[in-house]
């Protein structure tokens, strides 16, 4: 249905006047929220990101790409740039694979009491992060925690590590924790597409002999490239989201190594009273979506979505 | 003959037997891996009603003198009635205002090809994916612009437009699967679009309406980023953030008082859990999403 | 090339019964056709056979080997699928292989397997497509490709040809029993169509509520059904039944003027039979009205309600009071609609029927029973 411009928007007039009340308050009135909630804001938040303001003078001061310049040597700004990157890393290996996986032993009755398993993942879902990172900072405290002292109760004593001091993990801690609350969502998503593959591809893939694992890779997967397009756009999404966990569990200690860019700006802007270059995180972090994001529609998961 | 049939019982029962070790062992590892997700939370209820001086018996030991004190100083100490309340307000109405300001849209969407559909997904996908932080600073300004800075309804309103894109989604997937005769049906007697969407769609959309209601309140009561950036007072501030008080000094030494405070908060939410659980793992709500 | 043996099958879902106790003998290379209305386990029993569904007491044979707790692929059958049940991102010639590469064939022994089938059933051409771009018949023949190719003991088949068009359909049932011919693999094939059933099938089972009504070749079921429901099941359009009271040696509803004679060899059948009403069960091309003019004593007079004239046929409805027959006729009837006119029946085509279990009289003093 490619239609020339002037059509287009002739026939706009043309169907707002048949249908008044749908154009009104089904296109009209979201349209313009979307605008002025969430268009404006970008387009200022870039605007922003030329300036320097405290947040509360009445004059910004114009500095041009200064900020940018300013991002490019910051290292801050390259520790949570891969942070970011390792979050997702852990995010695409954790919770992703663990959650089809689980989501693919129930759907073929791999195991007995399958509710058990799928309420105990899905729960976490809905707790708020803070909720999370709270209860892990008791669980992984090095004196007290309960996690440190299973371990030593099972002989495991040489795995325990600092897990939030030791910065080489500290980031890794963090995402593991966002990757237990977070198992759930690819869980149910997958358990739902599933749903929707005919059961006779399975049968008769396990009548020529199948087993499991080339179930999984040759008949589930690929009859579930939309609902991995979604999952990982979902996960890819979050990762570059992350600032709850950081910001009540470390609060980008040890010494900024657990900053993520989310938090990034949080803290510019609001502690450091850098708004401007706030924004210019803020502005990184809608390009890096946006680029990913395209990549991966347009490469990885090309043709997912032609039905 | 009956013999026959005995033998044949046991070494069918024992090729049974063999036929099942997998998913026994499958369903050992799923119970722990269920452990591993619930062990967390259990573990903190027991440690909410343990009183201090046990706390040297090690955190896996079960409370010899179970107490509720900890509740009760916490509950006090933060101010939990004030939080929830709060946290309740954000949610109940938030939700409300996303659904409402999603169900024409929806509508919209899934009943119409209005000309430009493809720039309103786009736009929708856009209000999906878009990182918090992004928006957070400008919002920020526009909310103290408005004198909205540290009010209710500065954060009900953000609450309520941030949740509309998703509530678009869901609600339209659900009304893609009402059959397009019953509209048709009603145009033929004569009814206006906005009778149709009154009298036909909105009843049938109810189950729909109910996940995508559920979902939203969820999702807010857990938020944190804009309570946190647009509240300062705390009489405002909803649970997650009134509980971070419990990472200072004053609470995290002894165990107790946090994972009360962990537990209270959790409560509401499972309950809601527990009631609309069945509802949205059904999948359908999934489907919806995709399409 | 494998016999089947069904031995006091049983299938549970929980406490709910739905196979009582089923058993049968397929004998090495036979077409047996599994029929009869949705839900009467047919389907069910065939899932059991590939190892699908778990069988829940009795034992199965294939090839003499016990399989009653062997997975799928360890039984030698392949199935073709209702839906055909292609992978949807492989290639014909990947679907085709698929159970090949899974048995380690080397490559080019997979090529030439497949290659052979595909041309054997006229889809070589389309090797490298993908199924989206199929049409339902190529996709069929895909699906039975890939069921060939492992040349199985047994061959499975689940209502293969419900989703094809009625043309398509009778040129795939003329293929398949043309293929059943050159390579005679047994084959257990299920349909709800009893048309089909009719003519693919060496031996047919009648099936209804998890049990087997009658197993026989196509014709005998016809001729000599075990009871009602598989002469009402059997043959378009269906057996006309009437209800009448046996009176000495004929069957009469005296408040509708009916007085029917009873063949001879069904006399003593009756005669041992005791119950206050009998089924008399007619195939509609054993009626048809009297010629013109002649008044045989004893004929039924029926009133013509619809007359259907299908060319080669025609089709009269008919009815007096409560009993309602339809009369297959040549087309050069030219009875009209609301005339009444006495009907001729075949006496060599009547069967008697008990009023409340519906067995087939005949049966039940020879002593034969194919029934539960």
């Amino acid at each position: 249905m490619s239609s020339r411009p002037s059509d287009e928007r002739t026939s706009f007039i043309a169907f707002a006047r048949r249908h008044v009340f749908v154009t009104l308050f089904g296109i009209v009135v979201p349209v313009a929220l979307f605008a002025c909630f969430i268009g404006y804001p970008i387009v200022y938040t870039i605007y922003l990101s030329f300036f320097e303001w405290n947040g509360m003078a009445a004059t910004k001061t114009f500095v041009g790409v200064a900020n940018y310049v300013y991002m490019a040597g910051d290292n801050y700004f390259y520790i949570s740039l891969i942070n970011n990157l390792k979050w997702l890393a852990v995010s695409l290996a954790f919770p992703v694979v663990l959650g089809f996986l689980i989501a693919y032993a129930m759907r073929v009755r791999a195991v007995y009491f399958p509710t058990l398993l799928r309420t105990a993942i899905f729960f976490p879902v809905t707790m708020s992060l803070v909720a999370v990172g709270l209860m892990f900072l008791l669980i992984l405290n090095p004196i007290f925690g309960a996690f440190d002292s299973l371990l030593r109760a099972l002989g495991l004593g040489f795995l325990i590590h600092e897990w939030f001091g030791d910065y080489h993990i500290a980031i890794y801690t963090l995402a593991v924790v966002g990757g237990w609350a977070f198992t759930g969502l690819p869980m149910i998503f997958y358990f739902a597409g599933i749903g929707d593959v005919p059961k006779e591809t399975f049968d008769a893939a396990r009548i020529e002999g199948a087993g499991h694992l080339r179930m999984m890779l040759k008949v589930a997967l690929p009859q579930l490239r939309p609902v991995t397009a979604v999952v990982v756009m979902l996960t890819l999404f979050e990762s570059l989201k992350a600032f709850d966990l950081i910001a009540v569990m470390t609060k980008g200690a040890p010494f900024g190594r657990t900053d993520v860019l989310g938090y990034l700006v949080y803290l510019e802007s609001f502690w450091n009273s850098r708004f401007g270059y706030g924004a210019t995180v803020s502005v990184a972090i809608l390009v890096l979506s946006i680029a990913i994001a395209a990549l991966l529609l347009g490469k990885v998961f090309r043709g997912a979505f032609d039905v | 003959m009956s013999s026959r049939a005995v033998v044949q019982g046991r070494g069918r029962a024992l090729r049974r037997l063999r036929y099942a070790a997998p998913r026994i062992l499958a369903t050992l590892l799923a119970f722990l891996l269920a452990a591993v997700w619930l062990g967390p939370l259990a573990l903190i209820v027991i440690t909410s009603i343990k009183p201090n001086k046990e706390f040297l018996n090690g955190p896996f030991a079960l409370p010899i003198a179970p107490t509720l004190e900890p509740y009760q100083k916490v509950w006090e100490g933060l101010n939990f009635g004030a939080l929830m309340q709060n946290s309740l307000l954000y949610a109940t109405t938030g939700s409300a205002l996303a659904v409402s300001l999603a169900l024409v849209p929806a509508f919209a969407l899934s009943r119409f090809d209005p000309p430009g559909k493809k720039y309103i997904f786009a736009l929708l996908l856009t209000g999906l994916m878009l990182p918090q932080q992004t928006v957070l600073i400008p919002l920020y300004d526009m909310l103290r612009w408005l004198h909205l800075l540290d009010t209710r309804i500065g954060l009900i309103v953000v609450h309520g437009v941030y949740g509309m894109p998703s509530q678009i989604v869901i609600l339209r997937g659900f009304m893609t699967t009402i059959p397009r005769e019953i509209e048709k049906a009603a145009e033929i007697e004569g009814a206006t679009d906005f009778q149709i969407f009154y009298k036909v769609i909105l009843p049938l959309s109810l189950p729909g309406i109910i996940v995508g209601y559920t979902l939203n309140f969820i999702a807010i009561w857990k938020e944190f980023v804009f309570a946190l950036v647009f509240l300062n007072s705390e009489a405002n501030f909803p649970v997650t953030v009134g509980m971070l008080k419990l990472n200072s000094d004053r609470y995290i030494s002894a165990f107790n008082l946090p994972s009360a405070g962990l537990v209270i908060s959790q409560i509401p939410i499972a309950i809601l859990f527990i009631l609309a659980y069945r509802r949205i793992s059904s999948g359908n709500f999934i489907g919806s999403v995709k399409g | 090339m494998a016999k089947v043996s069904l031995i006091d099958i049983e299938k549970r879902y929980g406490s709910h019964v739905v196979i009582p106790r089923l058993s049968a003998e397929i004998a090495d290379g036979a077409f047996v056709v599994l029929v009869g209305p949705s839900g009467c386990g047919k389907s069910t029993t065939l899932q059991m056979i590939a190892g699908l569904e778990p069988i829940t007491a009795g034992q199965l044979l294939i090839g003499g080997r016990d399989v009653t707790d062997l997975p799928p692929k360890d039984r030698d059958i392949a199935m073709v699928f209702q839906s055909y049940a292609l992978f949807p991102h492989l290639t014909v010639f990947d679907n085709i292989a698929f159970g090949l590469k899974i048995r380690r064939l080397s490559r080019s022994e997979i090529e030439t397997q497949v290659r052979a089938v595909a041309d054997r059933l006229r889809i070589e051409d389309y090797l490298e497509r993908q199924p989206k771009a199929l049409s339902g018949g190529q996709r069929q023949r895909v699906a039975l490709a890939r069921a060939l190719v492992r040349r199985p003991g047994v061959f499975l088949m689940d209502e293969p040809l419900s989703n094809l068009d009625a043309k398509l359909r009778i040129e795939a049932r003329s293929f398949l029993a043309k293929m059943h011919h050159e390579i005679q693999t047994t084959t257990v094939y299920v349909t709800h169509d009893q048309s089909e059933a009719m003519t693919m099938g060496d031996l047919i089972f009648v099936m209804k509520e998890g049990a087997i009504q009658q197993a026989a070749p196509p014709l005998e079921v016809y001729n000599n059904p075990a009871n009602m429901f598989v002469a009402g099941f059997i043959g378009s359009p269906a057996m006309n039944f009437l209800e009448l009271s046996p009176a000495g040696a004929r069957l009469v509803d005296p408040a509708h003027d009916f007085d029917i004679e009873v063949p001879e060899r069904l006399r003593a059948a009756l005669a041992a039979y005791h119950k206050p009403k009998v089924v008399v069960g007619l195939r509609p091309e054993a009626l048809r009205p009297a010629p013109r003019g002649a008044e045989p004593s004893g004929a039924p007079r029926l009133a013509i309600d619809v007359a259907q004239h299908l060319g080669h046929e025609t089709l009269l409805d008919a009815s007096r009071g409560p009993h309602r027959i339809v009369a297959r006729v040549t087309s050069a009837d030219d009875s009209k609609i609301g005339e009444t006119r006495p009907f001729l029946y075949d006496l060599d085509k009547m069967h008697l029927f008990d009023s409340d279990n519906g067995v087939n009289l005949a049966l039940v003093g020879a002593g034969a029973g194919a029934n539960e």
